[in-house]
């Protein structure tokens, strides 16, 4: 039975922060995501979803996970503490990449060039702000204060702030920006097609530097622990990996095929890269940033977005 | 959060239609081992502009005979001409990757695509690998079957087997 879960009606939005247990991957070529564990990397389980689930939310606040399916114009909730479907939301266009910021899950829509806000408790649409061609990559900085989302098509991206739902500002960045991540100071934004990283200031919303990486860079991850940043290059099966300090490329990594979506487990000092080609996981030390595991997935996976909880470190 | 503003969202009933796949991605994974060492088929797959001489379905090509990233191909087939660019190139590795440069899916019913093809010695025989990861000609949520996923994997499966077949025939013959 799908409905409103116990735990969303207790949890409401809880002020403290979870660090989620598990990490989850999408069957895009399926019908369902399975659920890792962080602490020991096994199978937890699998949960059913509509076909082709492509994008991925935590909610750092609440238990909960969203999952975007572009081709059916819908979003999932998803209960992630009893890994049970919550509800099936039609919101239409190809819904790709979300987040959830300040009590909102924000989606971009590439299809009609928007990004789109629902309210979780209700699950309507409340607002659709246009933003640039074809958005993807979608993030929020630490204190939720802001929503940054990529426009591929458009090579720039849109700031929009969390309470009006208004667009800040556009920066132009390199070709076909795809994947981002944020830290306290800076966006790293992969440019598919420039095979570039452009590194944006928060707080001047300038882009201060732009980075010759591998080809086709189709993901970004930040270890702030590690003070690293990781940019999965698609077309070279590398990664490179750059001093958050100096931003500058201190070593190139071998992946497997085609590596897409990148997330980084700070607490367990673990970067994980998904090998879509291969259908498999690659799982790195990222102290080390040595390959300690390579983990079966199936063919076709995706998990497009943060697929693995990051704790707010939110200072204000 | 008041328990009365809560209420509950009702399960939307979704009907699937057998071809709802959409904007996935799909891959091919091919290869074939080719009688011939690895030196004599790098010699006649290597020049990138020079595909009409082994594939079959490709009835002329031209290039800026550079064979380095950015240089541009454009090849005749049957249903008319597809331009593809050059990403990558490796004399070292046998191995060079390349994209469809201008979406032109009345020629071919594929949006996009990437191409890695690399060759690996096997003694005195030569395995060539060639992997593509592409998307149907509409990837909006309601394509026609021409331009379904259905569509893009057979012209894609169909451009590779011919051209693996056609490449073994030239160098065994």
């Amino acid at each position: 039975m799908l409905r409103l879960s116990l735990a969303l009606l207790l949890y409401g939005f809880a002020p403290y922060v979870v660090s989620d247990a598990y990490f989850y991957i999408n069957q895009q070529q399926g019908e369902s995501v399975s659920v890792f564990k962080r602490s020991d990397l096994t199978l937890k389980t699998t949960i059913p979803t509509l076909k082709g689930p492509a994008g991925i939310a935590i909610s750092p606040h609440n238990p909960w996970l969203a999952i975007t399916y572009p081709e059916q114009g819908m979003v999932s909730f998803i209960d992630s503490e009893k890994h049970i479907p919550l509800e099936h939301i039609s919101i239409g266009g190809s819904p790709f990449g979300a987040v959830f910021a300040n009590k909102h899950l924000f989606i971009s829509d590439w299809s009609s060039n928007t990004v789109k806000v629902i309210q979780p408790e209700t699950g309507r649409m409340i607002k659709e702000i246009a933003v640039g061609k074809s958005p993807a990559g979608i993030a929020t900085n630490a204190c939720e204060s802001q929503v940054w989302v990529l426009n591929r098509e458009s090579n720039n991206l849109t700031v929009i702030e969390t309470k009006q739902f208004k667009v800040i500002q556009n920066i132009a960045v390199g070709k076909a920006p795809f994947a981002l991540a944020l830290d306290e100071r800076f966006a790293y934004i992969a440019n598919s097609q420039g095979n570039t990283l452009s590194i944006v200031d928060l707080v001047n919303l300038t882009e201060i530097k732009r980075i010759k990486v591998g080809r086709m860079p189709y993901g970004v991850a930040v270890d702030r622990k590690q003070h690293k940043i990781y940019v999965s290059n698609q077309q070279e099966n590398t990664l490179s990996v750059l001093d958050s300090r100096t931003h500058k490329i201190i070593r190139s990594l071998k992946t497997g095929a085609y590596p897409e979506n990148i997330a980084v487990d700070e607490e367990n000092q673990h970067l994980f890269v998904l090998n879509w080609f291969d259908g498999n996981l690659s799982v790195f030390d990222s102290q080390t940033d040595k390959e300690i595991k390579r983990i079966n997935v199936g063919d076709g996976s995706r998990a497009f977005g943060q697929f693995v909880g990051k704790s707010a470190e939110c200072n204000d | 959060m008041k328990l009365s503003t809560l209420f509950l969202i009702s399960f939307l009933g979704i009907s699937m239609g057998a071809n709802a796949h959409g904007p996935t991605p799909k891959k091919a994974d091919k290869s074939i081992i080719i009688n011939a060492p690895i030196d004599k088929v790098w010699a006649v797959i290597k020049n990138f502009d020079d595909i009409s001489k082994w594939h079959p379905d490709v009835s002329a090509s031209t290039g800026d005979g550079q064979n380095q990233s950015g240089s541009d191909r454009r090849m005749t087939l049957a249903s008319g001409e597809l331009e593809e660019g050059l990403d990558y190139f490796s004399d070292a590795d046998h191995e060079y990757n390349y994209r469809l440069k201008t979406e032109n899916t009345k020629v071919f019913p594929v949006s996009s695509y990437t191409t890695a093809i690399q060759l690996i010695a096997e003694g005195n025989k030569t395995k060539v690998k060639w992997k593509s990861r592409f998307y149907r000609g509409d990837t909006g949520n309601t394509p026609t079957k021409k331009l379904s996923d259905e569509a893009a994997i057979e012209a894609m499966y169909g451009f590779i087997d011919n051209g693996l077949q056609g490449l073994k025939e030239t160098l065994e013959k």
